[in-house]
This record gives structure tokens, sequence and C-alpha cells, in this order.
């Protein structure tokens, strides 16, 4: 089942900011390379629980920041930098 | 040494910019935007912290809307190259720095018609001139201090003129960021300004600001390359701020300019401007006293960024300033700063004048040096 949802945005400049805003409203999330299967890009995505979609998206749109795409994965992500949970 | 050139560049640095530099060459290294290691993160982070603080500083609410180049020259060339194209009409000044009247000149050959609007002998625009000049144009590009004079226009007037007229105000704060509150809040559509001299970060690092309301549609990306983002694709991205940059970042210069922004914060502008006309106030007039010298600067009820540009009767200014370097060891700059249209307008040319600039740690025992090696001089 999958609980997960990667926070795909169009640079790592908006990826890190969105990072940011989320952890300064205290919405758990973690920066993880984007999948292959995703994306060509060499860059890095947001994974966040289900649970956590809308207060995350309410957190970054503070910061004018909208995810380009939102996809669901299981599990809790690629074992990756977390910074805030 | 005694250090008076801070117009070019300013020195010495505060040591948490010395530090922060020093940091991130040996404890980060990595490239911002580039991967997903933790030093490629960390060097993300001080970029957009950078990034931030710019925004903050200028009064910007989206610091998406602040890109990063090697100079305000890059950054003024990236708006005139990137909008002005054949048959557009640009409005300038007559004080400018060759870093507008170059790039105005070679868009000139190709077409475009640049017209400057007259100055005073102390160097304010005439406003009055400037509202006729400015009927149909699509941009003025002006500078907020002079280099040569440390004369301040009024934004705010120059603002009205340009939004009443729908003309883009692209406003160079080179000279004046760090020294005279500058913010959008007077304003331009576009702020751009560089590291190394009041933002007191190392050379190697400027910018731009964008206003809420500006369309950074309107500019043409000059450079095109990597970014970190959009790999798979050929084309460059579209967005802010990756549009307008390419190539990997000054890690270790953004590192010094965010300290060097902290560090003015920490001490707060107002006190800044204090200290800066109490050592510049001293040395205009130390200057002024000696018999046939003239200091040219705006009256003392307007705006300064504090620098002394003379004159000593028929001495060449190249003499003085060998002078002073040879025998005093005082580092100053002398002809004509790279604006010659200014010294036409403020009447030192082709002499030009010898320019003093303290910075924020100069201090008066250096100022009063200085004064009895110009007495020594001119006796």
């Amino acid at each position: 089942m999958n609980d997960h949802l990667y926070m795909i945005f169009k640079s790592m400049t908006h990826v890190l900011s969105a990072e940011r805003a989320a952890r300064k409203c205290g919405v758990p999330c973690r920066m993880v390379p984007i999948p292959r299967h995703l994306s060509t890009d060499c860059g890095m995505c947001i994974s966040v629980k289900i649970d956590d979609r809308v207060a995350f998206l309410s957190a970054i749109e503070k910061k004018d920041l909208v995810p380009e795409r939102i996809e669901e994965h299981k599990g809790s992500g690629p074992k990756s930098r977390c910074y805030s949970n | 040494m005694i250090y008076l050139d801070n117009a070019s560049t300013s020195w010495p640095k505060p040591e948490s910019v010395v530090n922060a530099v020093s940091d991130y060459v040996r404890n980060i290294g990595a490239s911002p935007a580039r991967g997903n290691c933790t030093a490629a993160l960390d060097a993300l982070g001080v970029v957009l912290d950078c990034r931030e603080a710019v925004a903050q500083f200028f009064g910007c609410t989206n610091s998406l809307n602040v890109i990063f180049t090697h100079n305000v020259t890059w950054a003024i060339n990236i708006a005139l190259h990137g909008m002005i194209k054949s048959g557009d009409k640009v409005v300038s000044s007559t004080m400018e720095h060759n870093a507008v009247t170059r790039p105005l000149t070679t868009l000139a050959e190709k077409g475009a018609d640049v017209v400057y609007s007259p100055c005073d002998s102390r160097g304010h625009l005439d406003l009055d001139a400037f509202r006729k000049n400015i009927i149909g144009a699509k941009l003025a590009v002006l500078n907020h201090g002079s280099n040569v004079t440390g004369t301040v226009q009024d934004v705010v007037s120059i603002s009205e003129i340009c939004r009443s007229n729908g003309t883009v105000f692209l406003l160079d704060v080179a000279q004046s960021a760090g020294i005279v509150p500058i913010t959008f809040a007077q304003g331009p559509d576009i702020i751009a300004f560089t590291g190394h001299k009041g933002l007191l970060g190392v050379p190697g690092t400027g910018g731009m600001a964008f206003s809420d309301s500006f369309d950074t549609n309107r500019i043409q990306s000059l450079a095109q390359g990597g970014t970190g983002s959009l790999s798979e694709e050929s084309r460059h991205p579209d967005f802010m701020p990756d549009r307008l940059e390419a190539g990997t970042m000054n890690g270790p210069g953004l590192a010094g300019l965010l300290a060097g922004i902290e560090y003015l914060n920490s001490i707060g502008l107002d006190e800044i401007y204090k200290r800066k006309m109490l050592i510049a106030g001293k040395l205009a007039r130390g200057i002024e006293a000696i018999p046939g010298a003239t200091v040219f600067k705006p009256l003392p009820d307007k705006l300064w960024t504090a620098v002394v540009s003379f004159t000593l009767a028929d001495s060449c200014t190249a003499s003085i300033a060998d002078y002073l370097s040879r025998e005093h060891n005082i580092c100053c700059r002398h002809g004509f700063h790279c604006a010659a249209s200014a010294h036409r307008t403020i009447g030192t040319f082709p002499g030009g004048t010898v320019r003093l600039s303290p910075g924020i740690f100069t201090t008066m025992d250096e100022i009063e040096n200085t004064l009895e090696a110009v007495r020594n001089y001119s006796e």
C-alpha cells in the first residue's frame, strides 16, 4: 500500500526552499534523489507521508512554492539525508 | 598601509567574512545543487541562505527573485542585453560608471536609442529634464550612488517618473548598498548589486533582485548551461532563479557575502552611515581647508556615500596618488574611476580627481595621517 508521496519541484533551490518551509511549520519530510523511473533529472525531491500532504502543501504555499508533480510511493522512502523528522 | 579605496573594494573584511569563506573551502567544498551528498546540500544551503539574506536586505519578498552573478557589471549586462533590442529607447544619466555606459554604447551601435539625461555639477539628476527624456523609454538605468562624488540620487522621485511612463527602472547600487538604505519600497523594478564593496563580501559576487511586480520573463538569458535542474532538457530552464543563472555558483564567495550582510545587519545601516559620515566628513573638511584644494561632493544636507574626491590646484592627480602611495603607503584611486562622463559633468575632465574612500574600519588616526600627507604634498 502506498503511504508516501514524492513532491517533485522545478529545481534544487525550490526543493530546499520547500524543505525549509515545511520544517519551519513542523511538517516531517525528507529530501531524496528523484527516482529514475519518475524523472531522468539528476536532482532531488521531497518524500512526505500521505497523511501530511495538506500540511506540507500549506506550509510551502506560504513561500509561493508548488510541486510540479506529486507521485505516490510505498514505505518510508529511500534512506537518504533526513532534515526534518 | 592606510587603505582608502573602499569604493573600489572594501578592505579589511570582517573576520566573520574571512572565516565563512575559509570554512566553505575547508569544510564544505562541494558544488551547490549538484548531487545529493551532504556536502552538496550544505553548499546549496549556503547559497539559499545568501539568496534569502539578499532578498531581505533589499525588501524583496520572494528570494527566488534574486539571482547571483560574478559582479554588478555582469548583472547590468544581463539586464540591458537581455531586454533592449534595436529601436528600443533607454535613458541613463551623465554620472554613470562604464558598467552602464559601455553596454549602452554597444546597444546603441546595434540600433538602440540611448539618451543620457543631464545632472548638475554635484551629480544630482535634473528631474525636469529626466521627465522629458523618459517619454517612450523602455528602460531607465541609473546609479544610486556615484563612485566619483558619492552623490545619491532621489530614487523615490525617479521611480515615480518611471512608473507614470511605464518604464522599467534598473538601479545600480554598487556604491550605495551597505551604506545608504535602499529597498524596493523606494520604487525600483530591478536592483543590481555587487557583493565586495559596501556589502563586505569578497570579489566575484554580485547579482540582481527583482520586485514582485516585475515580470522576469522580459529578460532573455545571456548564458545557458548547467543548473542542476531539468538535466534531461537541452533547452535552458525557463524558471527563476535558474533561468538567469548558468554554471557552478561561487559558493565560497556567497558564503562570504552572507557573512558580510549578517555583519551589516548586526550593526545596522543607520549606525554604519553615522560612522562613515563622521570619518569621511572629517576627511573632506580637512582637504577643503588646504589652499587650492577642491572637494567634489553633494551639499551637507544630502545623502552621501562617503567618497572624498578632490583636486589640488593644478597638480596632476596621478602625481598626488603616486606621492600618497610611495611616501605614505596610502591606497587611493586617481583619474576617471571608470566614469569619464561623470567628470565631464562635475568639471574635472580631463584631469580627473584623487578619490579617498574610507570604510567602516577606517580610524580617525588614519584620517589624520592622510590629511597630513596631503598637506605635505601641497606645500
